[in-house]
């Protein structure tokens, strides 16, 4: 099963876990049911960052002195979508560029979740016992 | 309080009872002296301070309760980068240890300051040592993350020359890379309490507990001097829980849990404590593409021969470094329980020679080996960055 496209974060992206139940209207990529959503009056749902993409441009374009703004819409999905079009808008914007750690890359340089899922504490060597993840663990000394 | 002049990052607990902390503690405060004030970010837990301000000094420590080793390196670097950020106008300076600190360091558009980074291990070296199942194909990701951190840092520095030459090797710029050992404190151990329930004779293990350390090598050993039923092996060692459960569980197993008395996670001072009435610390680093390819420089050695206590350990490049055979150190060839039982053997029957050994180490760590000179050393480098 396809796993969700959306990336979670904000300057370090990584990729959704969760497996992916339908496709977004707008880019045609699947996602699960927590980063789509359905916008009032539409039968087909979108996912959050298209929806946010839209909000973002929707509120710029919009005259100031008169408020357009829908409860409905605020109320169902506004929070949510709005952090996703404030992170489009702040990448495309200013100078940041995440640091992605999602899926592999063409060049091979960025962790997928096969690369992440190796570390967990249960996949330590010498582990038969595992107990409780211990912070005062870590592999570097000089 | 004025912004940081300074930044230290590193993934790793500080304090914590291993050489890591030692190293962080006085590279950090070199650095915040140079530049007046400074940040320390590190890792920190329940029982450390998330915020501490000692003078000119600032730590800032992550608690994560993120069980995933690269989850974890991942926050720790949004941590990083969001310090980073912050005070990248303010910041001459920022040194970081690892990957995880530096690319985030890198990553900040329009800094400031200059870099340091401080390479004592690879990741992509010594991770698979501790997950078994990583694949070439994740290793080489962390080696691209590590590769950049080398080719955009403006200076890196490193303990010891089999770690430079490892660089060297894999691309980075020589001309950028400064070897600067570890150092110690000198101590006379006469000067030392050495605890009250210390044993007559004992052998002494310090520092921390990875497989690369050789402690099975040590523990097989002993199984070879169950003849010396008072000598003891005091173990004073970190590492994780399941590490130190299974090294138990191994000595139970070859049947020397009687010869050994643990003390774990332990203070420096209590260390320092241990090894004053040891008669000999041994080092049985083990041959692995850790200690032969990436190199590393022992503090638990440096620390031993700062206190004028014979070392007995594997004859590696890395530590022909800093021992000489039987002159400042009696060298053994690595994996070989039985040559380390019958090297333990001659330096427990001849006390007059392990005195010999053990000043000659002293004389040496004092001529090169102490905080001081590298802390002079890093001063050097500093200066150069910031004028």
């Amino acid at each position: 099963m396809e796993n969700c496209n959306m990336k979670r974060g904000f300057f370090f992206l990584r990729d959704c876990d969760h497996p992916a139940h339908q496709s977004c209207a707008s880019c045609g990529k699947a996602f699960c049911n927590e980063h789509l959503r359905i916008k009032p009056g539409a039968s087909a749902p979108f996912c959050l960052d298209c929806l946010g993409k839209t909000m973002q441009q929707t509120n710029q374009n919009k005259d100031k002195k008169v408020s357009t703004r829908d409860d409905y819409y605020d109320d169902y999905y506004y929070d949510t979508a709005w952090c996703y079009g404030y992170r489009s808008n702040y990448y495309t914007s200013g100078s940041y560029k995440p640091w992605y750690f999602g899926t592999v890359d063409a060049d091979g340089s960025e962790f997928n979740d096969q690369d992440i899922r190796v570390f967990e504490p249960s996949a330590e060597i010498e582990d038969p016992d595992a107990e409780a993840f211990d912070p005062d663990a870590n592999v570097f000394d000089s | 309080m004025l912004a940081p002049k300074s930044l230290y990052a590193a993934f790793d607990t500080y304090p914590a009872p291993k050489g890591a902390a030692v190293h962080i503690r006085e590279f950090a405060q070199t650095l915040f002296v140079q530049t007046g004030s400074g940040l320390l970010l590190v890792l920190g837990d329940e029982a450390l301070p998330s915020w501490q301000i000692e003078g000119s000094m600032q730590i800032r420590r992550l608690a994560s309760n993120e069980p995933n080793y690269l989850k974890r390196a991942m926050q720790f670097g949004e941590f990083v980068y969001a310090h980073a950020e912050m005070l990248r106008n303010d910041l001459q300076i920022a040194h970081f240890r690892d990957p995880w600190s530096g690319i985030p360091l890198l990553d900040v558009k329009e800094r400031q300051y200059k870099t340091v980074y401080e390479v004592n291990a690879l990741p992509s070296i010594e991770l698979p040592t501790r997950y078994a199942s990583i694949s070439g194909r994740t290793c080489d990701k962390i080696r691209t993350l590590e590769q950049r951190c080398w080719q955009e840092a403006d200076r890196i520095v490193c303990p010891s020359q089999v770690i430079k030459n490892c660089l060297v090797e894999l691309g980075a710029n020589a001309d950028k890379i400064t070897v600067i050992p570890n150092g110690a404190r000198l101590v006379d151990p006469a000067q030392i309490n050495i605890p009250a329930d210390a044993p007559g004779e004992y052998l002494i293990y310090f520092g921390a507990a990875q497989n690369w350390q050789g402690i099975e090598v040590l523990f097989k050993a002993m199984t070879f001097l169950r003849d010396m039923p008072e000598l003891k092996l005091v173990l004073c060692v970190s590492g994780s829980k399941p590490r130190l459960k299974y090294l138990q569980k191994l000595a139970w197993r070859l049947g020397i849990e009687q010869q050994l008395i643990w003390h774990l996670k332990v203070s420096q001072a209590i260390v320092s404590d241990w090894l004053a009435g040891a008669a000999i610390s041994v080092a049985p680093l083990i041959e692995c593409s850790r200690n032969l390819t990436q190199g590393c420089c022992p503090i638990k050695i440096v620390e031993s021969m700062a206190m004028a206590k014979p070392v007995i350990a594997s004859d590696l490049p890395v530590v022909r470094e800093l021992l000489e055979h039987n002159h400042t150190g009696w060298l053994i060839r690595p994996d070989r329980p039985s040559e380390l039982a019958r090297a333990i053997r001659i330096l427990l029957a001849h006390p007059e020679e392990r005195r010999k050994i053990g000043e000659n180490a002293q004389k040496k760590a004092a001529k090169s080996f102490t905080w001081e000179a590298s802390a002079a050393a890093l001063a050097t480098i500093y200066q150069q960055l910031i004028t």
